[in-house]
This record gives structure tokens, sequence and C-alpha cells, in this order.
């Protein structure tokens, strides 16, 4: 045990730099409170080990003196001096418990100390298992570079010769210097030169003085390198070898992210930090949602940029050619022409229509290494749908748009100097329940289209700056649109600020909301997903309801039609799905694809708003909260018969507890063979103090145990003697520095002070 | 001393047990009284007798006297005695041409200083330094009084005419003060019964605690063992006092010496080596009562109040 204080505390503090240089990497891209939790861990993790080493210092020299001679007090104190808590007062107290009783502690203070070492080195991973669990992912190589800095500290603490400790020493200067290596910030070198500055401060005033006597010749190499740790190291590297043999085939070089978790193509960790391949300008500009600007790339390319039309086209498969049927027809002077035949021309010019008949999706080529190409950006909740287009009227195969929601001149108004523009449906809601909006950001990176996708129930937009209400409209299909341009700009951040809607309205508002949902809820379950498929006919939504298969356009043509048999409102919408698993968390938004264009309904309720619907199996349903007086009505309902059940058992259990707390302390004493004398001594006490509290009447604190226990057992002699006999005993123990104790008479005094003597005792009978 | 260290409870109770049995037989049916007598004079501090005319102080007070050998000095405090009539004099011998000492009560080994409040503060106040340290200065000259120098006051609480009240500085020079109350029935008729036997001197009088022998057991009191939260709880105790709303002065350090003394004498007249939190809690009411000055009358209910607000160390 060659440790010296000053040491010890040095190599603590250098392992707790190391750990401290990893916080600047991990947080500002993670969530903090889970990094505070672990350090916390880790803190308390180290002081916890900290004071069992004192524990275990103060029991190796009690134990080691009560051997020889034990002096008086006051020399137990001496070699504890490693830590600043003062040990004294248990040290002195310890060293008056039997030779036999103190191995035995010594080996649980042991115990207690190595498990705790252990501890404190799994703290990060057992922390990021945790979060993980808890939806908040931590990246692996920052728990694994964690996790080593917390072996540096555990080493530091526990280390018991100089040579372990330089272990502690070789680990936290890897993690600074590897942590300074890895960070952008040039002020990362501080903690570096912090480090080194203190390991040579303490190289220096530990080695010095043998340096000085360390003659060249006279060096001899200390360490003789075991055959046995050898060949241990060997078999550990042969068995991890033979534990990923069969992975070996699979490994390929890095495509792009340094590690699995700075991001990818294809697989996505939650705790990804940005997207790789994204490009660096969408990776420069990742941390803030303003930030997007003119960015020197040619990622946004005009050609790069479809219309929705193009994406379903891509996704879904693109409408099939419909026969051209022959009619015979005879040249008419134009005049004769009829105007609502120009009108249809024009309207399917303008692609306001959705057919269901649709080709099944050409196979793309997909490289693997190809980028993501995000359509829109979307900070916000993840698993919901942003709408594009709506349609109304369905004619079997077709369906478009007839009714008329359009706004030319939406309301304005300022909120915190920005000037937001609102539907003025919404407009009146929003201020009457300003609780349930909630405000989004999108960017458009490269969508053509002057239609913003917007989350349902959306109720207004704001655009920095844009201070002109004819910027934006309702279309006629009741959707935000920026009229008088040919697509929205690209790099566009729009605030959007919607609605939420509780249970309890849907539930007022529909007339048959429990009914829709079972239809849904069948449609989900009882249906296939599956773009792939070819149809036959000539209307798909029969062969759709035969096969049991079919695209989410048909999924929502068959729930929409569903809801129009309830006798509700419903219509189609087209846009996206922004899929939870797209968010990252780091960028802090969510990338929407042209792989998540989408196909859904809406419903109207009475008052005229629509809400949505997800048939799709396979795509998150719209959460709709319920509030908490119906999720109390709908618990009470489902458990009235587990809580009255629940509730009987309780009384009963309240109006038994004397029987089964008593039968528990008789339990509780009979385990406490192995305990110290004094802790049986205490937990005696305690128990017939519980007791006496069972009965409502507790030993007042101002009142000696002692002076209490007499006065209960006062009126009967024979517990006045065990009584007796049991007060002395502790007294000589905790008070007089006595040691023996013969565990019957105090399990004659916890037998005699029992539940129904005391209740005569205390006059309650 | 080490007979004494190794074997206290035996070797103790030779002594202790007649000297009980002695006041036993004068003052009927007060063991705990007695109990207290006896560890306020092995504590070496000093005895006030509080209570009505006829309860038995002075003869209690003088039953003890007589028990220890040595020399009992006994002053009846009237309000023309002078300090010097308690301490002594010088007086210029003519013969010899020189002054002599000529030594006052004090310089007895138990003192009896009878209804104490009767006598002037002057008067009263030439005990302090006697009762505080053991010696008297007179004329400059310090004069060690004997080492087991015992004083045991009386006062009568009821009749306040051309009485005195005890200053502060004084009080809290005793150790405890006692009340003996009146006896019970049974010991009533016993003490009736006592009053028509014919006197047998020989049985009451005679020393059975010799002054040296007191001087040991007092030193062994003070090797008895106070644990260190038996301290703590009593400087919780004594902080509580100063800092109680009805208590308008609390415990000073001296009363907290006195306090933890006196504890150890209980302990040691309990047989034990050791002070428990009993021992303290036990004498509180008589340590406290002399020295508390509160602003109600009911003393004693303070000092419940004061004892029930400090937690006791318990067993762990």
């Amino acid at each position: 045990m060659s440790t010296s204080p000053r040491r010890r505390i040095e190599a603590i503090l250098l392992a707790t730099i190391g750990i401290l240089s990893v916080v600047p990497l991990r947080i500002f891209v993670e969530s903090s409170p889970w990094l505070f939790a672990e350090l916390a861990a880790i803190a308390i993790l180290a002081a916890l080990r900290l004071y069992a080493g004192t524990r275990e210092q103060a029991a190796g020299t009690a134990t080691r003196e009560s051997g020889t001679a034990r002096k008086p007090t006051g020399t137990a104190t001496k070699p504890t001096g490693t830590i600043r808590k003062p040990a004294g007062a248990p040290v002195q107290a310890d060293a008056s418990v039997p030779a036999e009783s103190a191995a035995t502690r010594d080996l649980r203070i042991s115990f207690a100390c190595n498990g705790l070492s252990a501890l404190l080195m799994l703290s990060p991973i057992l922390v990021a298992i945790a979060a993980r669990a808890f939806g908040a992912a931590v990246p692996f190589e920052m728990t694994a570079l964690s996790a080593f800095g917390a072996a540096a500290l555990s080493i530091a603490i526990s280390a018991k010769t100089d040579r372990t400790r330089s272990m502690s020493l070789v680990a936290s200067g890897f993690l600074v210097l590897f942590a300074t290596a890895i960070s952008d910030s040039p002020r990362a070198a501080i903690i570096a030169i912090v480090w080194m500055t203190g390991c040579v401060w303490h190289l220096v005033a530990n080695h010095w003085e043998r340096l000085e006597v360390c003659l060249a010749d006279s060096v001899r190499p200390t360490v003789v390198v075991r055959p046995l740790t050898i060949l241990a190291a060997v078999v550990l590297c042969v068995l991890g070898g033979w534990a990923a043999h069969d992975r070996f085939g699979d490994s390929q070089r890095f495509t792009g992210g340094f590690m699995p978790t700075s991001g990818g193509s294809k697989w996505s960790d939650p705790a990804a930090r940005s997207g790789v391949g994204s490009g660096d300008a969408a990776i420069a500009a990742k941390d803030h949602a303003e930030s997007f600007g003119a960015v020197e790339s040619d990622l946004f390319l005009e050609t790069t940029q479809s219309t929705l039309f193009d994406m379903f086209t891509d996704s879904i498969g693109e409408p099939k050619r419909r026969k051209v049927k022959r009619e015979f027809r005879q040249g008419l002077a134009p005049e004769k022409l009829i105007e609502t035949h120009e009108k249809t021309v024009k309207s399917e010019q303008g692609s306001s229509s959705f057919t269901t008949d649709r080709m099944p999706p050409k196979k793309h080529r997909h490289f693997k290494d190809a980028t993501q190409d995000a359509v829109v950006q979307w900070d916000g909740p993840t698993g919901i749908r942003l709408a594009m287009h709506r349609y109304d009227t369905f004619d079997g195969v077709q369906w478009s748009n007839q009714g008329n929601h359009a706004v030319a001149n939406l309301t304005e108004q300022s909120i915190r100097e920005r000037p937001w523009f609102f539907d003025p449906d919404m407009h009146d809601r929003i201020n009457k329940n300003s609780d349930s909006v909630q405000v989004n950001l999108l960017k458009v990176l490269r969508l053509d289209s002057t239609r913003i996708p917007t989350p349902m129930m959306t109720a207004g937009l704001h655009i920095k700056d844009i201070i002109q209400r004819q910027f934006f409209g309702i279309d006629p299909d009741g959707t935000f649109f920026m009229p008088g341009r040919e697509k929205i700009p690209p790099l566009t951040v729009v605030n959007i600020a919607s609605m939420s809607v509780m249970e309890d309205e849907l539930l007022e508002q529909v007339p048959a909301y429990e009914q829709l949902r079972q239809r849904i809820q069948k449609i989900r379950t009882e249906f296939v997903f599956d773009r792939g498929i070819t149809t036959e006919g000539d209307v798909p939504l029969d062969e759709f309801i035969r096969t049991r298969r079919g695209g989410d356009h048909l999924f929502a043509t068959y729930a929409a039609m569903q809801a129009r048999e309830l006798g509700l409102r419903s219509r189609l919408v087209t846009g996206f799905y922004v899929r939870p698993d797209a968010f990252e968390y780091s960028a802090g938004h969510a990338n929407v694809t042209a792989d998540d264009v989408h196909v859904w309904v809406e419903i109207q309720m009475d008052d005229g708003r629509w809400f949505e619907i997800e048939p799709t199996p396979g795509y998150l349903e719209p959460v709709y909260q319920p509030s908490l007086f119906l999720r109390a009505k709908r618990m009470v309902a489902a458990y009235w018969l587990h809580a009255v059940v629940v509730a009987c058992v309780l009384a009963m259990l309240y109006a038994t507890r004397l029987i089964w707390v008593e039968w528990l302390l008789t339990l509780g004493w009979s385990l406490t063979w192995p305990l110290s004398p004094k802790r049986q001594l205490s937990i005696a006490m305690r128990i017939i103090e519980c007791r006496a509290g069972m009965l409502g009447k507790p030993r007042p604190i101002g009142k000696p145990q002692r002076d209490w226990v007499e006065a209960l057992s006062a009126s009967d002699a024979t517990l006045r003697t065990r009584v007796a006999q049991y007060c002395d005993a502790a007294d000589r123990v905790v008070f007089g520095g006595g040691r023996d104790v013969d565990r019957e008479s105090i399990s004659r005094f916890v037998r005699g002070l029992s539940s129904t003597k005391l209740r005569r005792s205390l006059g309650l009978q | 001393m080490d007979a004494l260290l190794s074997e206290p409870s035996s070797e103790m109770s030779a002594g202790l047990m007649t000297l009980r049995d002695r006041l036993g037989r004068v003052l009927l049916g007060k063991s705990e009284q007695i109990e207290m007598v006896l560890a306020c004079l092995l504590s070496q501090g000093h005895l006030l007798l509080d209570d009505l005319p006829g309860t038995g102080k002075t003869t209690l007070a003088k039953a003890l006297a007589d028990s220890l050998g040595g020399r009992l000095a006994r002053i009846q405090c009237t309000p023309d005695l002078l300090p010097t009539d308690v301490t002594g004099f010088n007086l210029f011998n003519q013969k010899t041409r020189e002054f002599e000492f000529h030594p006052g009560p004090v310089f007895g080994d138990v003192l009896l200083a009878d209804e104490l409040n009767r006598t002037t503060p002057r008067t009263q106040s030439a005990l302090l330094e006697a009762m505080a340290e053991r010696q008297v200065t007179i004329d400059a000259v310090p004069h060690t009084l004997s080492e087991t120098f015992f004083v045991i006051a009386t006062q009568n609480p009821i009749d306040s005419h051309g009485a005195y009240p005890l200053p502060e500085a004084q009080l809290d020079r005793f150790t405890i003060k006692l009340q003996i109350g009146y006896p019970d029935r049974q010991a009533q008729l016993g003490i009736l019964e006592n009053a028509t036997k014919a006197k047998d001197s020989n049985a009451a009088s005679g020393d059975v605690v010799s002054l040296t022998r007191l001087r040991q057991m007092q030193q062994h009191v003070q090797t008895i063992t106070v644990h260190p939260r038996v301290r703590e709880y009593l400087v919780d105790l004594v902080e509580a006092t100063r800092n109680h709303s009805a208590i308008q002065l609390g415990v000073s350090p001296r009363g907290m010496l006195h306090w933890q003394r006196i504890s150890q004498a209980w302990a040691a007249l309990q047989g034990r080596d050791f002070v428990t939190p009993s021992d303290v809690a036990k004498v509180a009411h008589p340590v406290l009562s002399v020295r508390l000055l509160t602003a109600t009358d009911d003393v004693d209910s303070v000092i419940d109040q004061v004892m029930s607000q400090v937690a006791a160390p318990e067993y762990k």
C-alpha cells in the first residue's frame, strides 16, 4: 500500500480533466439532461468510491491495531489522511467491534469498493443504455470515450500502487489527446495544455529524486513481462477474432462517416450526428434552421427539383394512359363549342385531379452512396403528414376538387413584431385557444410547387421579412400556397402555426367517430400495403377490396368512402409523410425525401375543421390526445372492478396492518443474525419503536430509549428484567465501548415487547 | 486507585451502601432524593436544598455531614452575619506581635449553611470563591480549603419576608437544587413511630465514609467515560436552554460541566463506568432548576419542554 495521498489526488484530477475534455464534444449535439445525468452518475459513484476507500483504509488500520496492543483514541486517525474528510469519529467507534466481525466487515467493505469501481467504469455505458431506452440516444463512440474517462477515474481512485496509477494517467492522457484531436474548436487545445501541465508536474514531483540518483547504467528494467500475461493477451485476441470471424467478409471501407453514428446514407442511428452524403453545405447549415443561405454548392440545382406529380409517379406509379374512347365525331364550328368542355381540358392540364388507377412504380437504381435528397426539411414533430393537395370528389377512378375554400386575403397579425398571415376561419380559434397552437419550421429545398406542405389544421404562416399579404393565399382545395410565382423559392424557411385537436373534441364534433375508428382499424389490420401491385381492371378500388392489397392511394380512397358511408364528409389528401426515424437530432430537423410521398384522408368536423386519419398500415396514426378527464373516464370504465378489488385489498391490509407488520418485523429480526452486535441492538430498538409507532404512540424524541422502554415494561416483572438486560447490554455496547452481546437476550427483548404487550402498556386496551 | 478502577461497583458500594442506609433512616421514603444527594457529593458539587420548613432539610444535611469523617462546620445564616464570620479573619496577637489567622467555618470539610437566603448578599458572596475554587483569599493571602469541601445550603422558598434571594452567580455554583417534598403516608407513619422510640445515640452517628475514601471515589467519578454522542446530547440540551423563549438565562459552560460531572457520578452510583443518555436526563431537573432563570414560575414544565425538544442519542 505505497499510496501517497498527493499522487492519488493528482491522478484523480488528471482523470477528471480527461472526462471533462469529452464534454465540449458532446454538450452541443446531445440531449443535455442525459449528459448531465451521466456526469452526475460518475461524480456520485466516484464520491461513494472515495468514501468506501476511507472506510477500507480505516478498517485495515483498525484490524492491524487490534492485533497488537490497542492504544487509546487518536492513533487510528493517523494513516487516513488521504481524504479530506475527517475520519476520526467513525474510526474510534469501529475500533470496538470484535475481531471476527471486523474480518467479515473488511470483506464487505472491499467487496463494496470493487463493486463501486466496476460500476464507475460502466456508468457511461449504463446511462447510454437507459438514455436509448428512453428515446434520447447517445452516440456509441461518445459513450466509449466517456467510459474510457470513467475507467481512468476509477483506476485513479482505487489504485494501490504507483504502477496501477500510471495506467490511469495513460488512459486519461489518451482521452484528452484524442478529444483534442477530433475537436473542431481551436480552444480545445487549452484542455490538453492543462492536462499536460498537470501531468508534467505530477511526473516531476514524483520522480525527480529518483531521476537524480539514477545513473544510466544502474537502471534496470523493473517490469518483467510475465509469460502468463502474454499468454492471456494472445488468448484474448484469438477469442475476440473468433467471436467476430463470420463478419470479416462484411467489412468494407468507410463510405463517408468516420463512425457509424456519424450518419449514413441508408441506415440512420437515432444518435446520428449529421447526414453523411448530405453534402457539406447541408451539414454546414445543419445547426440552425435559419442558417440556410446561398451556399457554394451545386447541390440544389434546378434539375434535381421535382414536382409532387413526378414524385408520385416515382413512388406510387404513373397514371395509366386511359384508352382513348373513340366515338364518332364531327367537326363543329368554334362558336358551338360548349364552355364546360374547355374547362375540363384546362383542369387536366393543371393536374388538379388524382387518379387511383396507376401503374406500379418503376424500379429505380439506387446507388449505395447516393446522397439523400431531402425535398423539404421539417423541424417539428415526426410521424405526421404534410398536405399539398386535397381532392373532395371521386368518380370511381379519379379524384378531383370541386369545393372552393379559396381565400385571397389572409388575416394579418403581428406576433412579437413578426408578420403572420392566418386563415380567417382559423384565426379566431387560434386567439381563443392559444394553448393548442404549435409553431414548427419547414425548409423548402427542392420542391417544384407553389404549394406549401403543411400539417393538418394549419392556421397561419410566417416567412421572415415578408410583410405583404399577397404573397400568400389559400387554394380552392384548402391548401396554403404562394400565388404569382412558379415555385416556392428554394431554401425558404416557413414558420407554420398549426392547431392540435383533443380527442374529446372529435368525440363531440364527429357524430360517428367511434365507428370510424373501428373501420380504420379494420382497414389497417386486414389490408396489406403494397405499392408494387398491378391492377388489371378499370376500377382499381374494386380490385383493392377484393385482393386486400394495394398502395396508400387505394387505402385512402377506400377509407374516404367508408367515412362517407358513415355520413361524414371526407377528402383525399396527398403530400408527404414525415418518418419518425427521419429526424436528425443534431441537426434538429427531419429530412423529408421524395420517397416519403403519401396519400391519406381528412374528415370534416361539425365546426368545419378537417382532421386527418391514417388508414395505411405502416404509417403512424395522428395522435389526438384525450383530456385527463376523458382518460380517467376510460380508465374507470375499463378497470373499475380492479379498482374496487385493489381498494378492498388495501383496506384489508390496512385493517390487519398490526398483524402482518408484526409478522414482517419478526421475520426481519430473525434475518439480522449476521449483523454486528451493535446493529442488532439498534434494530431491536427500532422494531419496538416501529410497533409503538403503529399503535400511534411513538417514542417522544426527547426521551432516552432506555427510559422509554423501562416505562413501558414497568408493570410486568419478567418483562422488566428482560428490558433491563437488553438496556444494560445496549448501553454498554453503544456508550461504554463494550462488545459482548447475547443475541438470545436481545431476542427475548424483541419478543417480550410485542405489539399486544405494548398495546397494554400504552393503555390502549 | 487501580483497585477502584478494576472493581468499581463493589468497592464503591461498600461505603456507599452504609451511607445510603444511614440517610434513608433519617429521611424516610425519599430514596430518590438521597441518591441525588450522593451523586452531588461524588461529583464534588455543592447542594442546595430548597423546600418548605420542617421537611427534613437540615436533618438530612446534618446526617450527611455526620456520616462523613471530617469537620462539620455550620453557619446559621442571619441578616447580621458578616463575611468574616464565614471565611475567617486575621487577628493581631499582642504577645507574638504578629497577625494570626483565625479560620472560619469554610475551612471545615462539610459546610452546612442553613437558611442561606436569610443572610445579606454581602455574606452570601463571601462563599463564591470558596465554592468555585475551594480557596478563600483573606487580606490578599489565598488559603486553600479542604479537598472534599462540600457546601450544603438550605433555603425556604415560602417565607420571603426578610429574605435575600440568592444571586445568579451564587446559584450557578451549586450543582443541584433538591426539593425534598412531603413524605408519603407510609413514611409519615414511620416518622411518628421513630419519634416514640428511645434514641440510640450510637446508631446514627460515627463516620461511615472517610474523607480519603470519599476523595478516591470522587476521583473515580472523574474517570467515568462519556461517549462523544452523549457529550453532543449534553451540548444540544444546553444550547436548547439558551434558545428557549421562556428562559431568560440558560445554562453556562460551568453549569454544563457540573451537569456532565453529576451525570458521571450518577452513572457510577448505578455501578457503570460510562454515562448513558438516561443518566443525563435523570439529573436534568435538579441541575437545571438551580440555574435556569425563567419567565414563569413553573420551572419544571419549562425543563420538561427543553428535554422533550432535544433528541436523545439512540442505540445505533
